[in-house]
C-alpha cells in the first residue's frame, strides 16, 4: 500500500475502533497505539521527502486533473509530523484522570477524526477534496466543542459553528469559481491555467476570495472573534490541539495556494494579506492583555501569532516562506505546551481565573520552569525557538523594505511579553491568593498533574530542540520553501504520476 | 448567460445572510440551510447553460431514442460536486438541529441575545439541565 494515504487511513480506522470500544482502558490503549503509529509514518514521510522529492498517489487510479491526487512534499510532511505529535500529546494529557474528571468517551475518537480532516488537508492536491477535508475537520471540531462544554458554555460553540458554516459556503463558491473560470479543480492544473490567464482580474478576484475564506479559518483580522469566544471553553488538551493545528491548516492552505498555485506578482492579494496581518498582530495581543483567564489570554495570543505567519505570506519571498515554516513549527509546539501548562495549573488551583490563582511556582517549580521557558520562547528570547522565527521574519521584512510591518511586529512582541508576564505574576509567582481546599493534593489529582506536566515537558523538550538545534530545522524549512515555491515542478510531477 | 439563475442565487444569499443575522435561534438555522443551498445553485450555474443539452445520464434507452448527436449532455462534474455538498450540508444541518435544541433547552429561550448574555429566565427544564451538568463536571 502506498504510504501517502496512511496519514488519513490510520486515524480514520483508529477513530472508528475507539468509538466502538466501550471501556476506557482499551480505548486509551488503542488511541496511544494509533498516535505512535502516526508519528512513525510521519517520520518516514519526512525522511523520504527531506531531499526535496515529492511523493504522490492517484486516488482510485484516475489520472489528474479529473482524478483526485494526494501529494506529499517536504512542507506537507513537516505539517503531518507536527499534527501527529500534537495528537499524541493531546491524547496523553487526559490519561491521569479518572472518574468524574476523565475525558468524555467520544473525545479520543473525535480527536482521531479531527486528525483525519487535518491530515487530508495537508495531503490533498485538489480544491474540492480540500473542501471535503475541511468539512471532516470542522464537523469533528463542532462535536468536540460542545461535547464537554460545562453548563451554558455551548453558546460559545454556536458562534464558532455559524462562522465556519458561512466560511464553508464561501469555500464552496470558491471551488465553483475555479471550475467555472478554468475548468479544473486540481492544484497543479490550476497553476498552469492561472499562469496562462490573460484576464488578470479573474485571478485577483479568486485570490482575494481565497484570502477571505482561509484567512477566516486561520483567524485573521477582522474575522477572528469566534476564536477567543470558543477556545476558552475547551478542555486543555483539546484546546491545545485546536490552537496548535486548526488555525495552521488555514495558514498552510494560504501558503500552498500563494506559493504553488497562484502566479507570482499578485500584489493586490499579498499586500492585502500583509496589512490584515498588521491588524491581526496588534488587535490579537491587545485582546490578550484584556483577558482574565489563562485560556482567554492564550486564545488571543493564537490570533496575534497567526498575524506573524500571514505576514510572511504577505511578503512572499523565498526567505519569507522559510520564516513562515519555521514559525509554524515553533508556534504549534509552544502554543500547545502553554495551553497544557495552563490546564495543569488550573487543575492544581481548581480555577482558571487569574484573579483567584497564585503561587503555583512554590508548590510546582518544574511546571513554573516549563511555563517560563515557553513564555520566553513565545516572546522571542534567544536562543529559544521563538527568537529564530521572529528574527527571520523581521530581517526579511526589512530587506523587502516594509518598515511598518517591522514596527507592528516589534510592538506586538513587546505586548506579548507583557501578557505572558500577566499570567506569570497572577498564576505562578507570589503567594496563593485564595486559601481553599482545592489546593490540597489528592492522589488522583497528583497523578493528573503528573501526566499533564509530563505531556507539557515532552512538548517543551521538542521546542528546546527547535531552538537550540536550529540549523537542522532551518535546513528543513529552507528545502521545504524551495519545493513549495517550485510551481512548475509540482505541475509536472502531478502530470507524470502513473496509476499503479 | 443564465440571468434567471443569477438572480435566484443573489436572492437566496440575501435571504440567507439576513436570517443568519436574526435574533431567533430557528431563523439562524434556516438561514444556514438557505446559504448552503445558495452555494449549491451557484455550483449548478458552473456547468453551463442547458441550451437543449441532455442531462448527464447514460442509458441505452435514451441512446436508442435519439441516436446521433444527442449524446451531448451538460457538464456532469459540477453536479457531482453539488451532490457531495448536499450530503455534507445535510450532516451539518443535523448537527445544527441538535445544537439549537440544546441551546434552547438549556437557557429556556430562543432569543440569541439572552442566550449570549446568559440572562434568560430559565425554564424548569433549563435549570435542571444546567445544575445537572454542573454536578458532573466540578471546576
Amino acid at each position: 500500500m502506498n504510504t501517502v494515504v496512511l496519514p488519513v487511513l490510520v486515524p480514520l480506522l483508529a477513530g472508528l475502533v475507539c468509538a466502538i470500544v466501550p471501556t476506557r482502558t482499551p480505548k486509551r490503549a488503542l488511541a496511544v497505539i494509533a498516535c505512535v503509529l502516526q508519528m512513525v509514518i510521519a517520520a518516514g514521510l519526512l525522511a523520504a521527502t527531506a531531499d526535496g522529492t515529492r511523493l504522490g498517489l492517484l486516488l482510485g487510479g484516475w489520472k489528474a486533473p479529473l482524478g483526485i491526487v494526494l501529494v506529499v512534499d517536504l512542507l506537507a510532511a513537516i505539517m503531518l509530523g507536527l499534527s501527529a505529535l500534537m495528537l499524541f500529546v493531546a491524547t496523553l494529557y487526559g490519561f491521569g484522570e479518572k472518574g468524574n474528571h476523565s475525558e468524555h468517551p467520544l473525545r479520543l475518537a473525535l480527536l482521531q477524526f479531527l486528525c483525519v480532516g487535518v491530515n487530508l488537508s495537508f495531503l490533498t492536491g485538489d480544491l474540492f477534496n480540500l473542501f471535503v477535508a475541511f468539512e471532516v475537520m470542522l464537523l469533528s471540531s463542532y462535536a468536540l466543542l460542545t461535547l464537554e462544554a460545562k453548563g451554558t458554555d455551548a453558546r460559545f460553540g454556536f458562534d464558532y459553528f455559524i462562522m465556519n458554516v458561512v466560511g464553508s459556503t464561501l469555500f464552496l463558491c470558491l471551488a465553483g469559481l475555479a471550475y467555472g473560470l478554468w475548468g479544473t479543480l486540481n492544484f497543479a492544473d490550476l497553476s498552469v491555467k492561472m499562469a496562462a490567464e490573460t484576464v488578470r482580474s479573474r485571478v485577483v478576484v479568486f485570490s482575494v476570495l481565497s484570502v477571505l475564506v482561509f484567512g477566516m479559518k486561520a483567524g485573521v483580522f477582522p474575522l477572528y472573534y469566534w476564536l477567543p469566544r470558543s477556545y476558552p471553553t475547551l478542555p486543555p488538551p483539546v484546546a491545545a490541539f485546536f490552537a496548535g493545528m486548526l488555525t495552521k491548516v488555514g495558514i498552510y492552505v494560504l501558503l500552498r495556494l500563494f506559493c504553488t498555485v497562484f502566479p507570482p506578482g499578485l500584489q493586490e492579494a499579498t499586500s492585502l494579506v500583509g496589512w490584515l496581518s498588521v491588524g491581526t498582530m496588534i488587535f490579537g495581543v491587545l485582546g490578550a492583555l484584556s483577558r482574565n483567564t489563562i485560556r482567554g489570554v492564550l486564545s488571543y495570543h493564537v490570533i496575534s501569532q497567526v498575524g506573524y505567519m500571514t505576514l510572511c505570506v504577505g511578503i512572499l519571498s523565498p526567505a519569507a516562506v522559510t520564516a513562515c515554516i519555521v514559525y509554524i513549527a515553533h508556534h504549534i509546539i509552544v502554543k500547545a505546551s502553554l495551553f497544557l501548562i495552563g490546564g495543569v495549573a488550573a487543575r492544581i488551583q481548581g480555577t482558571d481565573e487569574l484573579t483567584l490563582m497564585g503561587g503555583v511556582a512554590r508548590s510546582h517549580p518544574l511546571l513554573a520552569g516549563l511555563f517560563l521557558l515557553q513564555a520566553f520562547s513565545l516572546a522571542g528570547l534567544p536562543p529559544l525557538s521563538g527568537f529564530w522565527g521572529k528574527y527571520l521574519i523581521l530581517v526579511e521584512a526589512l530587506q523587502q523594505e516594509r518598515p511598518w510591518f517591522v514596527a507592528a511586529a516589534l510592538v506586538a512582541g513587546i505586548l506579548t511579553l507583557m501578557s505572558m508576564l500577566k499570567i506569570w505574576l497572577a498564576t505562578f509567582w507570589g503567594a496563593p491568593r485564595t486559601p481553599s481546599t482545592s489546593h490540597l493534593s489528592t492522589p488522583s489529582k497528583a497523578r493528573a498533574v503528573f501526566v499533564g506536566t509530563l505531556s507539557a515537558a515532552v512538548l517543551t523538550a521538542v521546542s528546546l530542540f527547535v531552538g537550540f538545534g536550529f540549523p537542522v530545522v532551518y535546513a528543513f524549512a529552507e528545502t521545504a520553501s524551495q519545493v513549495a515555491l517550485d510551481a512548475s515542478g509540482y505541475a509536472s510531477f502531478v502530470a507524470g504520476l502513473q496509476s499503479k | 448567460m443564465q440571468v434567471d439563475l443569477a438572480f435566484l442565487i443573489g436572492f437566496l444569499f440575501t435571504v440567507g445572510v439576513f436570517l443568519v443575522l436574526e435574533k431567533h435561534l430557528l431563523s439562524v438555522f434556516f438561514g444556514l440551510a438557505l446559504l448552503s443551498n445558495a452555494a449549491n445553485v451557484f455550483l449548478l450555474v458552473m456547468s453551463g447553460p442547458p441550451n437543449g443539452l441532455r442531462s448527464p445520464i447514460v442509458s441505452k434507452l435514451l441512446e436508442d431514442a435519439a441516436p446521433e448527436g444527442a449524446l451531448r449532455s451538460v457538464d456532469p462534474l459540477p453536479q457531482a460536486l453539488i451532490l457531495t455538498a448536499i450530503v455534507i450540508g445535510s450532516g451539518i444541518l443535523m448537527y445544527a438541529v441538535f445544537l439549537v435544541y440544546r441551546l434552547a433547552m438549556e437557557s429556556g429561550t430562543t432569543d440569541l441575545d439572552a442566550i449570549h448574555d446568559n440572562t434568560a429566565q430559565s425554564s424548569a427544564l433549563g435549570s435542571a439541565l444546567r445544575s445537572g451538568s454542573e454536578k458532573s463536571h466540578p471546576p
